[in-house]
């Protein structure tokens, strides 16, 4: 549709074109030969108005001549007559000289003899008018005779009353100058009838009537004959084309200043318009070169864009064809197309192979390969199948396919769609890897089935729990109603009141452990990391367990073997909780005179922090069938036997214990034998406390004096302990106000603390305003350390601003205060470590670099720090500078990677290997403008200490030379 | 023209020297010791003989010179030529060196207005 209706609209637009340009050119063309037609007009105009001049002038010269030699004919002698008018022939030109008679006879001065046919023109001479008529010579020449009358004369015997002379055409078209248009011209002179009076073609006029001769020989019209009558009868002045034999000629006319006659011009177009007409012709030849051009250049333009417009059309083809290898290539869609007569595939797309295991060429052969990687795959009729899916339509399914190459099962859903595509009839089959979606199916499935599941378990419990907490509210509500019933029966209300009491309490442990319990398996359980004692730990489960097993007559002995950490990382009450379940269980469940052992014992360490220990508690009492030990973890399970009647309970112990085992990262392992006794063995890690380097990492931070402000003397003291013995003198204080009065003191004193903790929650005077004012008004920088409670997310910026350091929760470890002082020097360290000493100063180099640039920027830079060097321009020179020292005389070599005859790591190897005493223990620090980690690996392997990059910056340098010095605790060459 | 201008018009790091130099006097005395430095030129005509080690120690050197002196226009094209010239590539280092040439000529040009200034 559309192609067509913009080839008619070009069709269209080309015609009005054409015509446009047409009509232009014909309005064009006229409106030139209308210009040039006029502007012949007035050209024919002023010629002939010229030569109407010269003719009238000529006219009347001639016949003023005649009149003036009138005179002279009448008084010479006859032969002074003939050199008379032979003089005035040489000096007019003209060709006779007439003596005629009133009947037109006439003789020549020589005596040549004839008669003018004058016709009209005799009578006007005789009536006294002066004449011009044609005739002929006596030599039988084409002449225009000019005549006027005279008072009648005699000439040697011949009668005369007029003279005349006569001009041969040629001479009179040499006279009347109508020379124009390169002689192509004629002129004629006519009466307004048309009838020739004097014609300048040679021989002269060869017809009588011009007006007849156009009748027959013109191409004019009557009318047109008619018209130019007319005009000439009244004498008017006009231009008319004409074509006479084929030429197109420009006819003038125009009236003769003589009498009524008219003077006719006739010249060829061609000669009249010459100059015009190549003007004419030049233009359109411009014009249509022009035209041709304009025309070319919009071709060339059009074509162009249908190019550029095809190319681009092309590239994005290209692209889109990319673009779609490339996303079948990498995304798991299969696509595949083929013909619906012959199943041939027609294109296949390349990951093929990766999603089923069949190279591309291999499906292309038998596209029923990819078929067989389904499992249920049978040999099915597809083209019947899949031509029975209607035009435009699609079928779909889903298959599990084995990858060929891997062996994994992929699920596919696979979409045929039956289409036309350029009129032959296809088949696009998408084979999309559902896989993920399939898994993530199966996998909803299963939570689906274990969220059922859990449901059931919690109803189950609460129908459990409920059973369980109606029991004892049974009791409560049972006893109420009988202390109704006796309420004047003191003693038996008190047996009453008691039962009441204890089911209570009953009821109030197992809502405890209902809490408990919903905690631990929501996950909300807190657990708390601290230090504790493991003895204090065990002793308090004596002291608790021992009772009731005495109560019951049974035996206990706790049993620590070998001997334990004593200090731990953990949650001491839970592991109590965990202990005391397994004991009072062991003391419920074993008969009276029973006996229950615990021992704890430590387990082999396996990791260099961490101690694990055993507990284990065993007693001889009911024990458990192996059913019962399957379940014994599940909450409200208790083994229903007579035995067990008694024995109160909420069924939650275990089920808590073995949680709190778990939570805790250990594990609990249960045996037993019904009759015979259980045994619980409970293993557990514990983190180890930071322990012993305390002192050291005091000393090394220089901290020896620490301040303590805390309003409650508790937590003073237990810092003040926790310092006991590591040499450290704490003070403290109980407020903020004494805090300051104790940095002045202890200023002055020249013993100025070297840490200040501070309690946030103060009276009076906070910790943040307290820090203030240490910083502000004392001006010192000491460390502080402000201690809070867990919640001081809101007051840290405040306190960080007011000058604080670092936080410390309440009750705080050593261990955490040293995280806390590291923290502080980390901060501290860059400042006052570059600024406050030189450590450079004084200090040797020697400087291995080739490049005399770099060396200077590098003597300049250690020139700053106030340190000594020497220069070796290759690692060569270097070896025997360092050689020839003498020992100590080098600190420290700075050693250049890349340098000519010998490089830094060669240099360095001779170094290390050379006899110098300080061979093995001078630093050799390697530069490079490499950052390459091979290039840091090479340089150590060859031996050196440690590697710089360009530019070398002194910071750097000096912390590398701190380290030296710290880790270097036997001492150098220095 | 001081040379903290100086260092703008070639492209370096003036605040970067300065930190390291502490002084203007000497920064301006090594900076212009560079105009006479020779890694460019080795570079330059090592590159046209085809001799990858030479050249490629001329534009190390170069290379670590700019770091040391913090001209970082030119460090960055010249790190550029000697990592080509480390792994041989002497094609891509023939193809970057006209911009290494710029950014030399950039850095010589200001480097010797300065100088003309400081006399």
């Amino acid at each position: 549709m559309k192609p067509l209706r913009r080839r008619l609209i070009l069709l269209i637009t080309i015609v009005i074109v054409a015509a446009v340009i047409f009509f232009v050119g014909a309005y064009y063309y006229q409106y030139v030969a209308n210009c040039v037609f006029s502007d012949n007009a007035n050209h024919l105009t002023e010629v002939y108005g010229q030569v109407d001049h010269y003719f009238l002038t000529f006219l009347n010269q001639n016949w003023g001549n005649l009149g003036d030699w009138d005179h002279h004919l009448r008084i010479e002698t006859p032969s002074g007559v003939i050199y008379y008018i032979d003089d005035r022939q040489q000096a007019w030109g003209f060709s006779d000289f007439y003596f005629i008679t009133s009947d037109g006879d006439y003789t020549t001065p020589l005596g040549l003899t004839g008669k003018f046919d004058m016709g009209e023109e005799n009578q006007k001479l005789n009536a006294g008018q002066r004449v011009m008529f044609n005739a002929s010579s006596p030599t039988g020449q084409a002449v225009t005779v000019f005549a006027i009358p005279v008072p009648d004369g005699d000439w040697d015997g011949f009668k005369y009353s007029a003279i005349g002379i006569s001009y041969t055409n040629a001479d009179m078209i040499k006279s009347l100058d109508v020379n124009a248009f390169s002689n192509k011209s004629a002129c004629f002179v006519v009466e307004p009838d048309g009838r020739v009076l004097l014609s300048t073609q040679p021989g002269g006029s060869i017809f009588e009537n011009y007006l007849s001769y156009l009748r027959g020989a013109s191409n004019l019209t009557e009318e047109q004959l008619n018209r130019l009558h007319m005009n000439w009868l009244t004498g008017q002045t006009g231009v008319l084309p004409v074509k006479i034999g084929g030429v197109d000629y420009y006819l003038y006319y125009q009236k003769l200043g003589y009498q009524n006659d008219i003077l006719i011009g006739v010249v060829p177009t061609s000669a009249a318009s010459a100059s015009l007409l190549d003007i004419q012709r030049a233009t359109i030849n411009v014009l249509l070169l022009l035209f041709l051009l304009i025309g070319g250049i919009v071709v060339i333009f059009l074509i162009m864009g249908y190019r550029q417009k095809t190319k681009m059309g092309a590239v994005e083809l290209k692209y889109r064809e990319l673009m779609f290898d490339l996303l079948s290539m990498n995304v798991n869609d299969i696509f595949l197309m083929l013909d619906a007569e012959t199943l041939k595939v027609n294109y296949l797309s390349p990951n093929i192979e990766r999603l089923l295991g069949i190279s591309e060429s291999e499906a292309r052969k038998n596209v029923r390969l990819i078929d067989s990687t389904n499992d249920e795959y049978e040999n099915l009729d597809y083209k019947k199948m899949f031509s029975e899916i209607p035009m435009h339509g699609s079928y779909q399914w889903e298959r599990e396919h084995t990858n060929r190459a891997t062996g994994e099962r992929h699920w596919f859903r696979e979409f045929v769609y039956h289409e036309n595509i350029e009129d032959t009839e296809k088949f696009l089959i998408v084979l999309s890897d559902r896989t993920q979606e399939k898994q993530m199916n199966q996998h909803l499935q299963e939570l689906l089935s274990s969220a059922k599941s859990a449901n059931e378990a919690k109803s189950s419990f609460l129908a459990n729990m409920s059973h369980d907490i109606r029991t004892p509210m049974n009791a409560i509500i049972g006893f109420s109603g009988l202390i109704e019933k006796e309420p004047d029966n003191p003693d038996k209300v008190r047996t009453y009141i008691k039962k009441i009491t204890a089911s209570g309490h009953h009821l109030l442990s197992l809502i405890n452990d209902v809490l408990d319990m919903s905690k631990i398996e929501s996950g909300k359980s807190s657990y708390n990391i601290e230090e504790f004692n493991l003895p204090e730990v065990l002793d308090s489960l004596n002291t608790i367990i021992l009772p009731q097993t005495q109560a019951k007559k049974q035996s206990f002995t706790l049993q620590v073997n070998g001997h334990p950490t004593e200090r731990l990382m953990g949650d001491k009450l839970r592991l109590n909780q965990i202990l005391f379940n397994l004991l009072s269980n062991a003391v419920k469940y074993t008969p009276d005179g029973g006996k229950i052992n615990f021992y704890v014992q430590q387990l082999p360490q396996t990791k260099k922090q961490l101690a694990t220990l055993r507990f284990v508690v065993e007693d001889n009492g009911i024990g458990m069938s192996p059913d019962f030990l399957e379940h014994i973890f599940d909450p409200f399970v208790r083994e229903e036997k007579s035995t067990t009647n008694k024995i109160q309970g909420t069924g939650l112990g275990m089920a808590i214990t073995g949680n709190l085992v778990e939570l805790m990262g250990g594990t609990i392992d249960v045996q037993s034998t019904p009759g015979k006794g259980s045994v619980f063995t409970v293993e557990l890690s514990f983190a180890l406390p930071d322990t012993g380097e305390d002192n050291t990492f005091l000393k090394e931070k220089g901290i020896s004096r620490i301040l303590v402000a805390d309003d409650e003397n508790d937590i003073c003291e237990n810092i003040s302990n926790m310092f006991k013995d590591t040499g450290v003198n704490v003070t403290s204080v109980h407020s903020g106000a004494q805090a300051l009065n104790a940095i002045v003191q202890a200023k002055e004193d020249k013993k100025p603390f070297d840490i200040i903790l501070l309690d946030w929650k103060m009276p009076d005077t906070d910790g943040i305003d307290t820090t203030k004012q240490i910083r502000e008004k004392l001006g010192l920088d000491v460390p502080i350390i402000l201690l809070t409670g867990y919640d001081r997310a809101e007051i840290e910026e405040k306190a960080r601003e007011a000058g604080v350091d670092a936080f410390l929760s309440k009750p705080f470890f050593i261990s955490s205060f040293r995280q806390a002082i590291d923290a502080i020097f980390a901060a501290h360290a860059k400042p006052s470590d570059v600024s406050d000493e030189n450590i450079l100063a004084g200090m040797r180099f020697l400087v291995a670099e080739d490049n005399d640039l770099n060396a200077e920027v590098l003597f300049e830079t250690l020139e700053i720090e106030g340190a000594k060097y020497e220069r070796a321009a290759n690692g060569k020179e270097a070896v025997e500078k360092f050689t020839a020292s003498n020992p100590g005389y080098y600190d420290m070599i700075l050693m250049d990677v890349q340098m000519p005859v010998m490089n830094g790591y060669e240099a360095t190897r001779a170094i290390r290997a050379s006899a110098h005493p300080d061979a093995a223990v001078i630093p050799i620090i390697a530069m490079t403008a490499n950052a390459f980690s091979d290039d840091v690996k090479e340089a150590l392997n060859s031996g050196m200490t440690a590697h710089l990059s360009k530019p070398i910056y002194i910071d750097a340098m000096i912390g590398l030379i701190d380290e030296f010095r710290q880790h270097n605790d036997n001492p150098t060459g220095e | 023209m001081t040379i903290a201008e100086c260092y703008v018009k070639l492209g370096g790091d003036y605040d970067k020297i300065l930190s390291r130099l502490k002084r203007e006097a000497i920064i301006s005395k090594l900076a212009v010791k560079f105009l006479d430095d020779q890694s460019f030129a080795l570079l330059k005509s090592e590159l046209e003989n085809n001799n990858v080690e030479e050249a490629y120690r001329g534009a190390h050197t170069l290379k670590g010179i700019c770091q040391n002196l913090s001209f970082n226009a030119l460090y960055q094209t010249s790190d550029k030529i000697a990592s080509a010239l480390r792994e041989g590539d002497i094609q891509k280092a023939k193809a970057l060196f006209p911009v290494v040439e710029q950014d030399y000529n950039k850095t010589i040009s200001a480097l010797g207005d300065f100088k003309a200034g400081m006399q």
